[in-house]
């Protein structure tokens, strides 16, 4: 981990919500179709390891590193709550796990979605910001 | 509409706002795939949640 990389993470609270933003042609095309900044979506939980949740093709919903968009590749938004309270987190920690345990791949169906209205995702398949909605749900 | 070329040193949290609650909720809410994601959106910045920091390809900016 680089000192840059060290003195961004340095702080971030748990369970903020990360907007990324990559230069990938699949990246560039979501990005084009939803006119949106950003094209992907994961939750920080830090614990010392700056670890994130995210939804991805290879993995469905599982846990990755921040480092891996703090390159010169990505731009990223941190969307922070300092106002969380300790029974909060605890009942965040308790939905996280839920939905991670429950998803059991990553959802095209509902990608395809945004061009063919009408197809949804499985229950137990997701998108990234469809992690991120179920997780607002439950909160 | 979100500003792509952003200048690192000017940016401020309200430069994000519309991303927060605009264009992609709105179409969202067309299509009704998700019926909800405007009123969570809401809902999250009435929560408490800000734009806290920003990394733009190795430059960046804690607010």
């Amino acid at each position: 981990m680089t000192q840059q990389q060290k003195e961004f993470c340095k702080g971030i609270p748990i369970f903020s919500i990360l907007s990324v933003r990559g230069e990938e042609v699949v990246a560039k095309l979501i990005r084009f179709w939803e006119r949106g900044f950003s094209n992907h979506t994961a939750i920080y939980l830090g614990r010392g390891q700056n670890l994130i949740v995210e939804a991805s093709p290879r993995r469905a919903v599982n846990y990755s590193y921040i480092t891996k968009y703090l390159t010169n590749k990505y731009e990223l938004i941190v969307y922070e709550n300092n106002e969380l309270k300790n029974s909060q987190i605890e009942k965040l920690k308790d939905v996280l796990y839920n939905i991670q345990a429950e998803t059991q791949g990553y959802s095209f169906l509902g990608l395809l979605g945004f061009l063919l209205p009408g197809l949804k995702s499985k229950t137990n398949e997701k998108f990234c910001s469809e992690t991120e909605l179920s997780y607002f749900i439950r909160h | 509409m979100f500003p792509v070329d952003i200048d690192i040193n000017h940016v401020s949290p309200s430069d994000f706002d519309e991303f927060m609650l605009g264009e992609r909720n709105r179409i969202l809410l067309e299509n009704g795939l998700i019926e909800d994601a405007l009123r969570i959106a809401d809902e999250a910045k009435m929560l408490g949640w800000k734009v806290g920091r920003f990394w733009k390809r190795g430059v960046f900016k804690i607010f």
